[in-house]
């Protein structure tokens, strides 16, 4: 009974909350009961439908994500880590830029058809065998990544018609009427009823696909179906209010929290968490409106929120075993003779050629065909935004080297951590909140903010010997909460955010002459560093029982290494911005290609980081002539394209196709 | 004889004092001085490739007569700021957030000129031509007076400073007429006015302090229904139901709006004062973070919407 009466009184607390924070001023009883004049209107037409909007949403999206890690089993699983928020996103984006009259009618659909798609993408990829483990997790964020480049290239491109779409994207709950209620009410009201009738069999499936075959359990339709009604709540909600991601990742954890086993119930007090908490976190915007300048959208005060509770819950109910087990290993067993010479060469190769071939409206052109007289003034422009995009690479591919190697964990890598997020987040927040000049603020503050995150995690390790997995989960939990401000910054700044656009897609274009050099030597100074330390390396991805026996003391070896991380994130955010996925594709890569060994690793991983920023760079020069696409974005596209084809090999092969 | 001579002695120190003094005049007025965000800086000659990588720095040259050898991002100038219209002559150089540097290089131009959202690139620029970087809209000053300075300094160094003078002045003329259109119609006392722009059907962008929408209404003796804190832009970001708050005074809004039908159908907004009394009104596409010489076509559309209205 305890749980029931918790879930209940969270959900009461949450709507009277929200029913205070926006009863609007001067409005007595009798008015209220009337319905007249605009204080009853405004109670009746506008509060009345958020707080229902708010409930149906958070139902909708708590059952969608105890739905998915039912299925899954996976309590990582959700609406926003399989991918079909961010499909849903990159469609409605789409066909706002190419067809605004068609979005603008048909938006709702538009966002079912692309959260599906995506979703069932995901799923497919990863494989129904292996939605327990992590490879879910990792292509689902694989595909965000690609899709949400994909959708900041057509912000870029497309300026001021996608303001709209920026300030849905973090997810808003305002309503001027019934209108959408009514239309998402029997929405929900249908999924969910078809969603509960079906979830039964569930509990036979909690023996293990094999245990439910052999009773007779048709496994593959059954999560099909439930998969197909969880996306579409999701779908359907967002679709309306945006993307608000983080309620369908926290309710589910939250029913495990109070102990609820069952399967149907457990669904049920999923969706009403799910409601209480965004009735709950939604008071906040609405109590902040009038005393704010702007808006403040309901997905980041519900990220704001949940990030806490879900560390909370990770710590308290994850098990070691719950989400590691994850090996991405596989490829060549030895690395062929040459492949760690022929990297570097070709790494000096990419620099090269990238600093020769520019774009011109007739195609690329050699630096030796220009014109004399304007050479070696392009050789001036151009020379520093390579230099840069080679020092990123190689300092993202170093230390997301260190971070997988210390933490053993092949997920680790900057982005994952949150560590980009902080760093990011201090620099914007500088900017937005304390109106400090960007070029001067950016390098203290972005290191600072990757040292608050390192600090914070190696805190969090030291006690207890916190396993990998719950680090991860604590640094998705982090960069979530860090990115819900960053958007709070960014939708609170209104037009000042496009000054911070740039930078923050990972502009190598931005960087001077002076800030190449230095990151390229912060580059090589820190890939040196941790080349001369690599027994380190070596020993401590054999276990800190293992490293200490043999001579290293891990607490000093683990602060030296992640304050070279530290150095190594924030001098990539301060000097060309945030750029995700090549510290965690580059030492993957490497291993695949045989590079086993902590010094062969690193080596390679550094050459491949290089190889693969200069080459978005490049092509960012090329596709949208004139227009430049920044090496960050072009970086995630081509990296979430590469990690998507890798893991889609490695299931067929297998699977012995 | 004395008063001959005193005036003799006169005449020569006055001639002597000229001829040292008119080469000096005659060099000030070839080598104009400009003064941009980061200090004034000398040109010598009219400047004859210009590159503008800003809207409202665009908007204004091209007020001047001034065809840039390149603009930022000429489709969006289309869309948004629409008047006046980019001459085909001008090259695309990409986006404003992220121009296209070599390109810019290749048009070999004598002059960039930079607005606040490039001052990222400031350097850059430098390093391709002498560049001109205009912080036109800040927190920290009238941002009315800053586009007006501007346009008079760019008058100053394209040789063009009467013209610049003559259609600021004519600008104020006829915010002079409109304003007194305006206080025949409304004989006691015109009604407040807020000026907005629908991001959707939920949200909407409030003009306000330090706005050039306000600059404009200031000229026509206008007074704001809805006041905001001073801000860049000079505006606020809103969910719709905020406009409940300004009494029955007018609302205007700016095109374009795709959403509209589906805002003004609902119960809330026919209960807003200002549509109950018949004052919401809706404007054409105009460019409130624009030149100076916007004020007065957003002077115009108003005057225009507030008078069809009392006819």
């Amino acid at each position: 009974m305890r749980p029931y009466l918790v879930v209940l009184a969270l959900l009461v607390g949450g709507s009277s909350l929200h029913l205070a924070a926006g009863y609007p001023a001067g409005l007595t009883a009798a008015t209220m009961l009337d319905g007249s004049g605009l204080p009853g209107i405004l109670f009746w037409s506008s509060e009345l439908p958020r707080i229902a909007m708010a409930l149906l949403v958070g139902a909708a999206l708590g059952l969608a994500g105890s739905t998915m890690q039912e299925i899954t089993r996976n309590p990582l699983g959700s609406p926003s880590t399989l991918g079909t928020i961010a499909g849903a996103w990159l469609a409605l984006m789409v066909a706002t830029v190419f067809w605004p009259d068609f979005a603008a009618r048909y938006g709702v659909w538009i966002c079912l058809l692309g959260g599906l798609g995506v979703t069932a993408l995901v799923l497919t990829v990863s494989g129904l065998a292996r939605m327990d483990g992590i490879v879910v997790i990792v292509v689902g964020m694989a595909t965000n990544l690609f899709l949400g480049g994909a959708a900041l290239i057509l912000a870029l491109l497309n300026g001021d018609t996608i303001q709209a779409v920026f300030v849905w994207s973090a997810g808003d709950l305002t309503q001027t009427g019934w209108a959408d209620a009514r239309w998402l009410a029997p929405q929900i009201a249908a999924g969910a009823i078809l969603l509960l009738a079906l979830a039964r069999p569930l509990s036979i499936m909690r023996l293990g696909q094999d245990a439910a075959k052999a009773r007779g359990l048709a496994v593959l339709p059954l999560v099909i179906a439930l998969l197909g009604l969880a996306v579409w709540l999701t779908a359907a909600s967002i679709a309306v209010v945006g993307a608000i991601g983080f309620i369908g990742l926290i309710a589910p954890n939250v029913i495990r929290l109070l102990g609820v086993r069952a399967v149907v119930p457990s669904l049920l007090l999923g969706a009403l968490v799910g409601a209480a908490s965004l009735a709950l976190t939604d008071a906040i915007p609405v109590a902040l409106n009038d005393w704010s300048r702007t808006l403040i959208p309901s997905g980041s005060s519900a990220a704001l929120i949940g990030a806490p509770v879900l560390i909370l819950v990770a710590f308290r109910q994850l098990r070691p075993e719950a989400a590691g087990g994850f090996h991405m290993a596989w490829g060549l067993e030895r690395s062929p003779r040459l492949l760690i010479p022929a990297l570097c060469a070709a790494a000096l190769a990419a620099v090269a050629l990238a600093i020769g071939f520019g774009a011109s409206p007739d195609g690329p052109v050699w630096i030796g065909d220009q014109s004399e007289r304007i050479r070696g003034m392009i050789l001036a422009l151009r020379w520093p935004s390579v230099v840069a995009a080679a020092g990123a690479g190689a300092l993202l591919a170093t230390i997301g080297v260190i971070l997988q190697r210390l933490l053993r964990n092949p997920l680790a890598s900057p982005d994952v951590l949150g560590v980009t997020a902080g760093a990011t987040f201090v620099a914007v927040g500088g900017v937005v909140f304390f109106g400090l000049p960007a070029t001067q603020i950016a390098i203290p503050s972005a290191a600072l903010g990757a040292f608050a995150v390192l600090i914070l995690l190696s805190f969090l390790w030291q006690r207890s010997e916190t396993p990998p997995a719950i680090l991860i989960l604590t640094g998705i939990a982090l960069a979530a909460l860090l990115d819900a401000m960053i958007q709070f910054a960014m939708a609170r700044a209104g037009e000042e955010a496009y000054d911070l656009l740039a930078w923050k897609t990972g502009a190598t274009s931005l960087v001077s002459a002076h800030g190449a050099a230095t990151l390229c030597a912060t580059a090589i100074a820190i890939f040196g560093l941790t080349f001369a330390l690599r027994r380190w390396l070596t020993l401590l991805s054999l276990g800190a029982g293992m490293a200490a026996a043999r001579g290293v003391g891990v607490i000093p070896a683990r602060r030296i290494l992640l304050a070279l991380v530290a150095t190594g994130a924030g001098s990539v955010v301060a000097w060309v911005g945030p750029i995700s996925f090549i510290g965690l594709l580059a030492p993957h890569a490497a291993t695949m290609l045989g590079a086993r060994r902590a010094g062969q690793q690193l080596v390679a991983a550094t050459a491949l980081g290089t190889i693969l920023l200069v080459a978005a760079e490049v092509t960012g020069r090329f596709v949208a002539y004139p227009n430049q696409l920044p090496a960050g974005i072009v970086a995630a596209l081509i990296g979430g394209g590469y990690l998507f084809a890798l893991l889609l090999i490695s299931i067929i092969r297998r699977r012995g196709l | 004889m004395r008063p001959l001579a005193r005036r003799a002695f006169l005449g020569s120190l006055l001639a002597s004092a000229g001829a040292t003094a008119l080469p000096a005049t005659l060099l000030a007025r070839s080598a104009r001085t400009i003064t941009d965000s980061r200090g004034s800086r000398a040109f010598s000659s009219v400047p004859e490739r210009v590159v503008s990588l800003n809207w409202a720095l665009t908007e204004q040259l091209i007020e001047l007569g001034v065809t840039p050898a390149g603009v930022a991002d000429p489709e969006g100038y289309a869309q948004w700021v629409a008047y006046p219209p980019i001459p085909k002559a001008s090259v695309d150089v990409g986006k404003r957030e992220t121009p296209n540097l070599e390109r810019i290089l290749g048009l070999q131009p004598d002059l960039l000129l930079l607005g606040g959202q490039q001052a990222n690139y400031a350097d850059h620029a430098e390093a391709i031509a002498p560049t001109l970087h205009f912080e036109l809209f800040s927190e920290d000053h009238d941002n009315e007076a800053a586009v007006r300075a501007n346009f008079l300094e760019l008058g100053t160094l394209f040789d063009r400073r009467g013209l610049a003078e003559r259609k600021l002045a004519e600008m104020d003329a006829k915010l002079e007429r409109l304003k007194r259109d305006i206080a025949d119609t409304f004989p006691d006392g015109a009604p407040k006015l807020t000026i907005v722009r629908f991001i959707d059907d939920k949200r909407v962008v409030i003009s306000g302090t330090n706005g050039l929408p306000e600059a404009a209404m200031n000229a026509l003796g206008l007074e704001t229904g809805y006041p905001i804190e001073n801000s860049r832009w000079g505006i606020a970001f809103k969910p719709v139901t905020a406009l409940a708050e300004i009494e029955d005074d007018y609302v205007m809004h700016m095109e374009p709006f795709p959403k509209g039908d589906q805002l003004f159908d609902t119960a809330l907004w026919r209960e807003m004062p200002f549509v109950k009394a018949g004052r919401f009104r809706t404007l054409p596409t105009l460019w409130t973070y624009g030149g100076a010489l916007s004020i007065g076509r957003i002077a115009q559309q108003i005057t225009k919407a507030l008078l069809a209205g009392e006819n």
